[in-house]
């Protein structure tokens, strides 16, 4: 008995067997080497082994022929066969005699679906739609990358949230009705949505607020010694004044000359500043060396605002907002040419060049009326029609009341006083809701802030930093196979695909029952929550009210397609294998067809 | 009033507002309710979809037996109903697209996000076309 290599080749994991063994084992398809997969597989078999292997739905006769010359002429294989692994979990999945039903497959690389009528696959009715779980990993990088742009969301995270081995992950579900979803979810994100919160290094945020302790201690020891030089200083002068004072006594002749060198008119003076200089002296000596026994000044009072007040000040807050809001919008639309502020003010303009004291009627509105009146005048004297704008100093002195109007001084004002009322309202206010700016500039108010950040997003802790919501995506990214104008394929989904193939299917009405009744869905894209009754109402809905539909899952989408190789690859009439010499006879790209393989074509 | 009176088809109905009051309409269609002269602009739009979905989908037919299904025949047809616009930025429904990006937006806070952030980034303004292009 010839030992068998049974691969089930699959473009994230393969499935393989060891010699004399009928367990499968799981291999990272990771290297894009065929050779050194090959090598690993080939090493525990003492002679070249007979393989049976998985190719895609369709594959080009090219690549083939390269695979059969690299496996018949460098591993000297005897014997070789191919098949799709769609069709062989289907069969590992038919206990008791079904023969026929809808294969719809999503893996890795791409979803295709495959009718099966009385064992015989109809591939000339299947269809294949490009995009599977690879694309939809992708999808998922990129989008939260876009909207995180300062959080580092790497690839390897976003497979490991979408991966699905078992269908309790909650993570990502399909919505059976995506619009009403989509409305539900921007009403009340937080119920619909999952943190990944990334990891912060806590030794940061304590390095920091200590570096800071350490300097504001430093500080204050250097204002301390200040003060005490200061206060020797000050010591210093007193005895001196003091010795002044003292020669009154001695000598007042030299007393009053001493005094008027050092700058003093009167003995009263002198003894004022020795007052002064006293009273400070106390008092330093006080603050440095007995802190607690300094006279407390008068206590401020602590308002307390009542509820009207707060009322009160909430609303002039929203008053000052709004304004701001509106001198930055006119900013913005008076750079813009035709927007209607800046047309305003070309008009308001132009009503300047007219005269005030002029018959003119209002409802002509010809600003350039008193120009041509000037011009008129001045041809019949025999001038040249110009009007005598710039010939003195003062008529240029318009441009400064034209001039744009300076938002900035007022935009300053309100926010000084925005500012107070905020201060107040934090310490009293307990619903008080400051506006947060996030990393993209979008204020706590907007749709995007809501969708991507939690209520407690503060922008100075460095947890609420590192967190990313997931709230859209969940429905968003299961729901491509049905809609894959999301991503721009123009393509049909999966229900369009469905009834396109089952129209074109040409046979009786208990044919396409027996189609429909058995619907069987694989592979690794599918295990999510709610797909079977996704499938049954959008077919129901546009099929015949007579048919019976049906859908069921594969019970282990890993290993299923494998099992069913082992069993086939026993039974050598229905093992469809060819040799060498078939493949030297026939060409390169020959393959021997059977109920699970594709056609073949020369 | 006749109906040539009035420079219209004789088919067309006409109806006054008085006799309405006292006789209402039930189940008013459009034809009862518009002006002969009325002529709707988005009939064009919807017809030039139509037609261009009608040619792609010549291609797509049903394969017959005698043909063969290869790689480059087992693709999907492309769709029939008319694709529905999400928003670029948040995913929502976009009924509305900013001119100067080409971005589809759903209302106008995300209006002010682009207008004010996005489009001063052209880099990453093409990262989220790039999300809507067909790669193959």
């Amino acid at each position: 008995m010839t030992n068998k290599l049974i691969v089930d080749y699959g473009s994230r994991y393969i499935r393989y067997n060891l010699p004399n063994s009928k367990e499968p084992l799981l291999l990272d398809n990771h290297s894009h080497q065929f050779e050194e997969t090959m090598d690993l597989l080939l090493h525990p078999f003492t002679e070249a082994p007979s393989i049976m292997m998985t190719e895609p739905f369709c594959t080009p006769n090219h690549n083939r022929s390269v695979l059969n010359e690299m496996l018949f002429e460098l591993y000297n294989i005897p014997r070789l066969s191919f098949g799709i692994d769609s069709l062989f979990s289907f069969d590992f999945n038919n206990n008791s005699k079904i023969d026929s039903g809808l294969v719809i497959s999503s893996s890795f690389s791409s979803t295709h679906i495959i009718p099966v009528l009385n064992g015989t696959p109809m591939l000339l009715n299947a269809r294949r739609l490009n995009w599977g779980l690879q694309d939809s990993i992708d999808y998922l990088t990129t989008q939260t990358r876009l909207k995180y742009p300062k959080i580092n969301f790497s690839h390897h995270q976003a497979e490991k949230i979408m991966e699905n081995f078992n269908k309790k992950n909650d993570n990502f579900y399909y919505s059976l009705d995506y619009f009403n979803d989509l409305k539900l979810i921007k009403e009340n994100p937080m119920k619909y949505t999952f943190i990944l919160q990334n990891p912060v290094k806590n030794t940061s945020i304590n390095e920091i607020s200590e570096k800071k302790r350490e300097t504001g201690k430093l500080l204050q020891e250097m204002a301390r010694e200040r003060r005490i030089k200061k206060l020797e200083e000050n010591k210093k002068e007193l005895a001196a004044l003091n010795k002044l004072l003292n020669l009154k006594l001695i000598d007042e002749y030299r007393f009053q000359n001493d005094l008027s060198k050092s700058g003093f008119k009167n003995e009263n003076e002198l003894l004022k500043i020795i007052k002064n200089m006293t009273e400070k002296i106390d008092l330093s000596t006080q603050k440095l060396f007995n802190p607690q026994a300094v006279e407390k000044k008068e206590e401020v009072v602590t308002k307390k605002y009542s509820a009207l007040e707060i009322k009160e000040l909430n609303e002039k807050r929203e008053v000052l907002l709004e304004k701001i809001r509106v001198t930055k919008r006119l900013q913005l639309e008076l750079k813009d040419k035709r927007s209607s502020a800046s047309v305003k003010r070309m008009k308001s303009i132009a009503l300047l060049s007219k005269d005030p004291n002029s018959n003119i009627n209002e409802n002509n509105s010809n600003a350039g009326m008193k120009r041509r009146r000037v011009t008129e005048k001045k041809k019949s004297k025999g001038e040249g029609g110009d009007d005598d704008f710039g010939l003195h100093d003062e008529d240029w002195a318009i441009y400064r009341e034209i001039g744009n109007p300076d938002f900035e001084e007022e935009e300053e004002d309100y926010t000084l006083e925005l500012e107070k009322i905020e201060a107040i309202l934090k310490m009293e206010d307990v619903n008080f809701k400051p506006i947060i700016v996030d990393d993209r500039m979008v204020d706590s108010s907007n749709v995007v802030f809501k969708l991507a950040h939690s209520p407690n997003y503060d922008p100075e802790s460095e947890l609420t930093l590192n967190q990313m919501l997931f709230n859209i995506d969940r429905i968003r990214i299961p729901e491509i196979i049905f809609r894959p104008e999301i991503v721009g394929l123009d393509q049909m989904g999966l229900s369009e695909l469905c009834q396109f193939i089952l129209k074109n299917f040409e046979g009786d009405k208990k044919d396409l029952e027996k189609l429909t009744s058995n619907i069987f869905l694989t592979g690794s894209n599918f295990n999510y929550k709610y797909i079977e009754e996704k499938l049954i109402d959008s077919l129901k809905k546009n099929l015949h009210t007579d048919l019976n539909i049906s859908v069921k899952t594969d019970m282990d989408f890993l290993n299923s397609g494998f099992r069913s190789m082992l069993n086939l690859s026993e039974n050598e009439n229905d093992a469809a294998f060819f040799t060498k010499e078939d493949y030297e006879e026939f060409g390169s790209s020959y393959f021997k067809e059977s109920r699970f393989s594709n056609n073949y074509y020369q | 009033m006749n109906a040539e009176e009035n420079g219209c088809f004789n088919d067309v109905k006409i109806i006054n507002s008085a006799d309405l009051l006292k006789n209402p309409l039930i189940n008013p269609s459009p034809s009862d309710i518009r002006s002969p002269k009325f002529k709707n602009s988005k009939t064009k739009k919807v017809i030039k979809s139509f037609k261009a979905s009608a040619l792609k989908q010549e291609k797509f037919k049903a394969l017959k037996l005698n043909e063969k299904i290869t790689n480059w025949n087992c693709d999907a047809p492309p769709q029939l109903l008319p694709p529905r616009k999400f928003c670029d930025v948040t995913g929502l429904e976009a009924h509305y697209t900013h001119p100067a990006t080409s971005l589809r937006y759903h209302n106008k806070d995300v209006y002010y996000f682009i207008q004010n952030y996005l489009s001063k980034n052209e880099v990453i303004v093409n990262e989220y076309l790039n999300l809507r292009k067909n790669k193959n």
